[in-house]
């Protein structure tokens, strides 16, 4: 440790303000601000975690992968909502960072906030796929035949499907920063990704969100395209939604449907 | 989430919304042409506008103008406190 | 530890987040222009309604209404006026297109680093083309109006 002290001398610091409140008790709010040592590669959620461990331990973040694939590590980063982990320190070109809780998502503690209506709205949409084949019928065995897909049905919904609801999108969006009742970017293109997909057979989908406060309050300010760290483009399957929903696109999926096994053999 | 027993859904609404406002285009569009094929001063001589009132088809251009959009504006108005 | 309602309006970006649009591109821009330019052109249209309507009290009153917009600053209104319709109307056409699906590139397999296909080049020169066209009409309006 004496030595790393000794090269690290002319080692880079960068200063982080991190938000800090307890709700629970009640405190009040207040920024922490710390110099931390960075290197090119050090990301925010480094030096939040060296904040934890060398600094003060009581800084309450969450995370888990730390390579963007769980989606915990979402916040506030100079302004705009990013994953932390996924940030680097040298790419933002500011000496000072600062590190907030995602906005539109209630605060918990510091720079954790509560899922719970993230979560419901996506659930809302029925994030599943639901087929007849083999479910409504109980005498039906076990499934023995897989669905047939091609490459450019998988297409359709792939890129959506790589979502890691890290609610990035949603703390973006304009809508949902004053409308609680928006299913959000993500709901809605999670939505589209089930509807798109060839597999999937509920009835009456889309209805789900042609309400008031349901798709159509999107204005497609692009912010939650802006945001998302996976390159899922959340404004693009709300448009591609409404195209379904107006009729401009037709669903080929019925016809699929009856054309059944001349489409698979043709795709195969 | 699901709200029903509504008069038009939706989707219905924002197709009038939309049509209103393509249709506003085209009615505004011989609105200003008709100011602007005489000098513009003249354009607001209290006998032209009377002479204009009496050309049944501008007449009707204006009264739709006004149903298009009073329709698309206030439904403008109604998304924006939907909050 | 007590548990958070789920309505809780808590960290709510609000209108305030609204107000700024310059931190998520051109987009958010363009979606701020067309609500302001959506409320000012009504509350336009309402008062053009009304100053119009004194026509029928005969030619005293409607032309001491007129000349309400001979003024410098009404002129400069009713500029603002065309600007704002310009805009609403090019930036609405674009946005009847991509609500519809129209313009936006198809889903594909997305590649690091990632470029969001419905923020393409014909959205960000449909918003420009849009502000020059009511940047150009507010020049003509200016020209005679205060040309005279
Ligand atoms: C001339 C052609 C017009 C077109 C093509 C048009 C198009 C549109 C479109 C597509 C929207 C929806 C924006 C969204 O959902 O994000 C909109 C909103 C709106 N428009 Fe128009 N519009 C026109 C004229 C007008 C006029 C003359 C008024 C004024 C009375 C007006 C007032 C509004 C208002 C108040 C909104 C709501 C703003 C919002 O939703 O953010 N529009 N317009
Ligand atoms: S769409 Fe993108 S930004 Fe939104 S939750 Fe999914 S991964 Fe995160
Ligand atoms: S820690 Fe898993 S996404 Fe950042």
């Amino acid at each position: 440790m004496i030595n790393s002290n000794e090269n690290n001398k002319d080692e880079k610091k960068i200063v982080l303000k991190i938000f800090r409140e307890n709700t629970a008790q009640k405190t009040d709010s207040h920024y922490d601000t710390f110099n931390v040592p960075y290197k090119k590669w050090t990301t925010v959620l480094d030096a939040l975690l060296y904040v934890k461990s060398y600094m003060d331990p009581s800084v309450a973040i969450r995370y888990s992968c730390r390579m963007a694939s769980c989606g915990s590590c979402g916040m506030k980063i100079n302004g705009i909502p990013r994953l932390a982990c996924y940030t680097k320190i040298s790419e933002l070109e500011t000496s000072t960072i600062e590190c907030e809780p995602l906005p539109n998502l209630p605060v918990i503690r510091d720079l954790v906030t509560d899922f719970s209506r993230f979560f419901n709205h996506h659930k809302n949409i029925q994030p599943y796929i639901q087929s007849k084949d083999g479910v409504d019928d109980p005498d039906t065995e076990k499934k023995t035949f897989s669905f047939y897909q091609s490459p450019d049905e998988v297409d359709k919904y792939l890129q959506f499907s790589y979502c890691i609801k890290c609610g990035l999108c949603y703390s973006a969006c304009p809508t949902v920063g004053t409308d609680l009742k928006f299913p959000g970017p993500q709901a809605l293109a999670q939505l589209y990704r089930y509807y798109a997909d060839t597999r999937d057979e509920t009835k009456n989908r889309l209805d789900i969100v042609d309400d008031r406060h349901g798709i159509w309050r999107c204005h497609f300010a692009g912010s939650c395209s802006k945001v998302c760290p996976k390159g899922v483009d959340p404004a693009l399957g709300i448009q591609l939604l409404r195209s379904y929903m107006l009729g401009i696109s037709k669903n080929d999926k019925k016809l699929a449907e009856k054309n059944e096994i001349q489409t698979d053999e043709e795709s195969i | 989430m699901m709200e029903r027993h509504r008069m038009l859904k939706e989707s219905q609404i924002m197709k009038i919304h939309y049509i209103t406002g393509i249709a506003a285009i085209f009615v505004v569009a011989v609105h200003i042409l008709m100011r602007l094929i005489v000098p513009f001063g003249s354009s607001l001589e209290y006998d032209y506008i009377i002479s204009n009132y009496k050309n049944i088809f501008y007449v009707f251009i204006l009264e739709s103008i006004l149903v298009l959009i009073s329709i698309h504006g206030f439904n403008g108005i109604r998304i924006i406190l939907l909050v | 530890m007590k548990e958070i309602e789920h309505d809780s309006r808590n960290n709510l970006e609000g209108i305030k987040g609204w107000l700024n649009p310059s931190r998520y591109g051109w987009e958010r821009i363009s979606y701020w222009f067309q609500r302001l330019t959506g409320v000012f052109l009504l509350i336009y249209f309402i008062g053009h309604v009304y100053e119009t309507s004194t026509i029928v009290n005969g030619q005293n009153a409607w032309e001491s209404f007129l000349e309400l917009t001979q003024t410098v600053w009404g002129h400069l209104f009713l500029i603002m006026v065309i600007g704002a319709s310009s805009f609403h109307s090019a930036n609405g056409i674009r946005l009847i297109f991509t609500h519809v699906g129209i313009g936006l590139g198809t889903p594909s397999r997305p590649d690091y680093p990632y470029s969001p296909s419905s923020l393409n080049y014909r959205q960000k020169s449909g918003i420009w083309i849009a502000l020059i066209l009511s940047a150009a009409a507010m020049y003509y309006g200016f020209t005679v109006l205060f040309g005279e």
